[in-house]
């Protein structure tokens, strides 16, 4: 008997079978398949794995907490120096001296110390936390909302489309990161959930735009026309028909908007609106700049943190949408 | 040069005294380090180490200069300056009404006083507004003013003469507090006058009878604020007073404001109507708007010559730039006048005094000079090291909470305090950080958390952005401002009775914690009526035993650092012997920075240093 084709699987993004059952075997054949095939993308995804496993495992990595400065005791110290004493010798004034800006490669500080005396590898273990939500949790706001705003409006078209699709119009009209300052500099304070809420609600746009298309195409197949004439509602079409054919297009938003999140975050922290009570990857790229040519350091691995980051969320995202939608690469 | 071997050889002889650092550090740290509310330039008007003449740097040791001699080099007129706004949060333009330091930085320029320091290390006056005066007693004043000085002649003044109506006007405002519609008004030296009867037997003479004596009087007359401003303009501008326009402060001094726009700069040009001729050597002095809180930007802008003074956030860049420039420029040291604090608000959470001292004893003043300013520093009590002779001896000062030496005794102390006063029960805890000293300093939001919390052994503390203007300054007089750490007022005055009377006294003006601590009243009052200043200075050291006792009920006076600047040669900036005649003895310059810049500031073409980029710059 010949294979009958369900409604969802006539998917015009290409059928995905997920009932098939797999085993650890056929999983691994198939992804070291998919490795050779894109080697770009395998080099991605094992740069976010390497990301993904500091972000999550930091507590037992990060070796010393990210705000612990350290110090050697002082045996100059003189606490009633006067100050012309201390302007000549800055020692005098202090029980201890912070192990500030010591090079990289020691035993005890791999990636060496900032001007606080913090070690620096603790400092982008921890940040890469900071990265991953931010870069996950933005993208997930900015999915979930273009999804939602997408569906209705590539749905039901008309002029709720109009109205949805001038209003993202408006909001991608302004450059992105001027847009983003705007919104956090206004805020009283920028914290964590405020700057992954503001990545997110800036990003919806591109989610609409590309959820939205996928959605029109997808409402034109024959099996949505079978469901509306079986008298199924709106909303279930949607959820139970519309929506899982285009759960590809949504994965591959969301995988590459990740690395655009950790960057544009960067970029705010950089310019000191990020969050300001947390240890980022962009802050101390802006806190080592200040003596770059001295301490290069703190900078120029806090920057390296963040490009693997950001070149391995792109690979990565380039490659699922490589093998999830053949049509869109090269976009 | 000459010059070099003079400062080298005194600082190779010992002859640089601590007193003589101090003075320039007042004025150099306002201004470069930016540092604080005052808007003061840049450092240039700090002691200056060590370039040695061979072109080696020995070290950071204050006192040593290459700038010229000014017995050898005569001052060249001409030439616009580039400085940097130590701050840029103006919140009026009528002067009697700011809170902020940079407005009364700005007026040092612009207005004249009564009587204005000569010294101001050491409290000397000389004669200003006022030709002459007597004190018949140790109430009465009697001041015979110029008969010289014009107001800038704008539509508003039409040029005209300076009388003994203007300095009536000027007292008799402050002391009723009232705008023009009969609303009261917050006038920060109030104080000052309330009570003073005010007499102008003619246009040229003023009487003023204090209604007690006061023995900080005159030098309150030469202080940050004492300017006299334009009535006609303040009363224009009394609605407006939040909006910055440089038609409401029309000037007699050296230079006139020609231009004064938030966000973009202050234009200061030589005000042809002043008085005193020959002053200033410059055609005036371009204050770009906000470039200290980038401090690459800062650096970079340095570098280029687009501006003639910088000083780094991190001391070792400055001197590293220093050392890669000899010959070129010149690195100074100069401990900054505005006074890094603490306020926590005992109107609300913390009304508990215990709760104030066990944050007061959990901060560690040691740890946060040596972690943001590399060990430049050096902790204050209630009266900081600047005013020498009034503080509390550092002997003693280490016996205090907050400041002794044993810091295991000081968190096992603090604890206890926390726990008694019912500190776990406040909940979250912001210490807010000022936005001007996080945009230099931007780790103080991690910083200050977590060493409240590791100091008192909890999660409580959390750290957050606050601006003066937006939040501190509107809601002192309610007090309803937050817990904030940043810089405080400038030290505007060797003697510091008034400012102490002002804060802690129940009838201060400026007493935002309400203390009401009647033996403290006392000591405060008396050490103003007393025209002796040993007996005035016993009386201090008194009242400050009280406030160290108390956590200084809130307004926890942390330390005073030492910023370390760097300028062009090219600039001939004033340096303290110029001033003091080799005499100095301690440190205020930021009171007098205007006019003392208007005096001993120059640009000189044949410097080295100086190029095309110095020689090209216009006023707009």
């Amino acid at each position: 008997m010949a294979h009958i084709q369900t409604p969802d699987a006539l998917s015009p993004a290409g059928y995905v079978d997920f009932s098939r059952r797999r085993t650890f075997g056929s999983v691994m054949r198939k992804t070291g398949a998919l490795a050779r095939r894109n080697k770009l993308g395998a080099f991605g995804v094992v740069l976010v794995i390497i990301v993904l496993a500091m972000a999550i495992m930091a507590p037992l990595i990060q070796r010393y907490d990210d705000n612990e400065s350290f110090q050697t005791a002082n045996p100059k110290f003189n606490p009633t120096a006067n100050p012309l004493d201390i302007a000549n010798d800055p020692g005098l004034g202090s029980p201890y001296i912070l192990d500030r800006w010591e090079s990289p490669l020691s035993s005890k500080h791999w990636l060496g110390t900032d001007q606080l005396g913090r070690d620096i590898y603790a400092r982008i273990v921890v940040g890469a936390r900071l990265a991953v939500i931010i870069g996950v949790g933005a993208s997930l706001i900015a999915v979930v909302l273009g999804t939602v705003v997408g569906l209705f409006s590539g749905y039901f078209g008309g002029k709720l489309d109009l109205f949805l699709q001038r209003f993202v119009d408006g909001i991608q009209a302004f450059p992105g990161l001027v847009l983003l300052l705007l919104i956090v500099s206004v805020m009283d304070q920028p914290s964590l959930a405020l700057t992954v809420i503001a990545l997110g609600v800036l990003g919806f746009a591109t989610s609409v735009r590309i959820v939205r298309s996928s959605v029109l195409a997808v409402s034109q197949a024959t099996y949505i026309e079978a469901a509306r004439s079986y008298g199924a509602t709106s909303l279930r079409i949607m959820l139970q028909h519309v929506l899982p054919n285009i759960l590809s297009a949504i994965l591959i938003v969301f995988s590459i908007s990740i690395g655009a999140y950790i960057l544009a975050e960067a970029s705010l922290s950089f310019l000191g609106l990020g969050p300001a009570d947390k240890t980022t990857w962009g802050k101390m790229v802006n806190a080592g700049r200040v003596s770059l040519d001295l301490h290069p350091w703190e900078s120029v691995l806090s920057g390296a943190a963040i490009t693997i980051a950001v070149l391995g969320f792109n690979l990565a995202g380039d490659a699922i949408r490589d093998e999830l939608d053949p049509r869109l690469r090269g976009r | 040069m000459a010059s070099e071997n003079y400062w080298l050889r005194r600082t190779r002889t010992g002859r640089v005294t601590r007193r003589r650092f101090v003075g320039g550090a007042a004025v150099a740290g306002v201004g470069v380090a930016g540092l604080g509310l005052v808007g003061c330039g840049d450092d240039d008007d700090s002691v200056e180490p060590t370039t040695a003449p061979d072109g080696t740097t020995p070290g950071t040791t204050p006192g040593a200069t290459t700038a010229a001699s000014p017995s050898a080099v005569a001052a060249v007129d001409g030439g616009v300056l580039v400085r940097t706004l130590g701050a840029t949060q103006f919140d009026s333009v009528d002067l009697h009404r700011a809170q902020r330091d940079e407005v009364g930085w700005l007026t040092g320029y612009t207005l004249n006083k009564i009587v204005r320091f000569s010294n101001p290390d050491a409290g000397d006056l000389e004669a200003d507004l006022a030709e002459k005066w007597e004190t018949p007693d140790a109430q009465t004043y009697t001041f015979s003013l110029r008969k010289d000085v014009k107001w800038q002649n704008t539509p508003i003044t039409n040029g005209r003469q300076f009388t003994s109506a203007d300095i009536k006007w000027h007292v008799e405002r402050q002391a009723a507090g009232l705008l023009l519609d009969g609303t009261a008004a917050s006038f920060r030296f109030k104080s000052d006058w309330v009570g003073v009867k005010v007499e102008t037997p003619d246009d040229y003479t003023v009487k003023l009878t204090l209604p007690k004596p006061n023995g900080a009087f005159m030098s309150r007359l030469a202080a940050f604020f004492a300017g006299v401003p334009n009535r006609e303009a303040t009363e224009k501008f009394e609605g407006s007073h939040n909006t910055l326009t440089p038609d409401a402060q029309p000037a007699t001094s050296a230079f006139k404001i020609q231009q004064w726009t938030t966000g973009k700069d202050i234009v200061l040009a030589k005000n042809p109507e002043h008085f005193r001729k020959g002053e200033p050597h410059v055609d005036g002095i371009i204050y770009p708007w906000g470039l200290f809180q980038d401090p690459n930007a800062y650096r970079l802008a340095f570098e280029q010559k687009q501006v003639d003074g910088w000083s780094s956030p991190d001391a070792s860049v400055t001197k590293s730039v220093v050392e890669a420039n000899k010959g070129m420029m010149t690195e100074s040291l100069s401990g900054v006048s505005n006074t890094v604090l603490l306020h926590l608000n005992m109107n609300k959470q913390f009304k508990d005094v215990r709760l104030v001292r066990a944050v007061n004893m959990a901060y560690d003043r040691r740890a946060q000079i040596e972690a943001i300013h590399q060990g430049l520093g050096q902790v204050s009590g209630p009266v900081t090291w600047l005013q020498e002779g009034w503080a509390t001896k550092p002997d003693d000062l280490i016996k205090h909470e907050g400041y002794r030496v044993d810091r295991a005794l000081e968190m096992k102390e603090a604890r206890a305090l926390w726990e008694a006063g019912g500190g776990p029960a406040l909940g979250d805890v912001d210490i807010k950080v000022e936005a001007s000293f996080a945009a230099l300093w931007p780790d103080m939001y991690a910083f200050v958390p977590k060493m409240l919390n590791d100091a008192l052994g909890v999660s409580q503390f959390k750290s957050s952005r606050t601006t003066y203007n937006e939040e501190i300054i509107p809601n002192l007089l309610k007090g309803e401002y937050p817990n904030w750490v940043a810089w405080t007022n400038a030290v505007d005055n060797p003697d510091p009775r008034v400012d102490i009377y002002g804060k802690f006294n129940s009838a201060g003006t400026q007493n935002w914690s309400k203390v009401n601590n009647a033996e403290l009243d006392k000591l405060l009052n008396d050490a103003l009526l007393t025209a002796d200043t040993e007996e005035a200075k016993a009386k201090m050291l008194q009242a400050q035993d009280i406030l160290l006792k108390n956590g200084q009920f809130g307004a926890c006076n942390l330390y005073n650092y030492i910023s370390r600047g760097a300028r062009w040669n090219y600039l001939h900036a004033t340096t303290k012997d110029e001033v003091t005649g080799g005499k100095s003895t301690g440190g205020f310059w930021n009171t007098a920075a205007g006019n003392l810049e208007a005096k001993y500031t120059w640009i000189n073409p044949k410097d080295p240093s100086y190029s095309d980029v110095v020689k090209n710059r216009k006023l707009p």
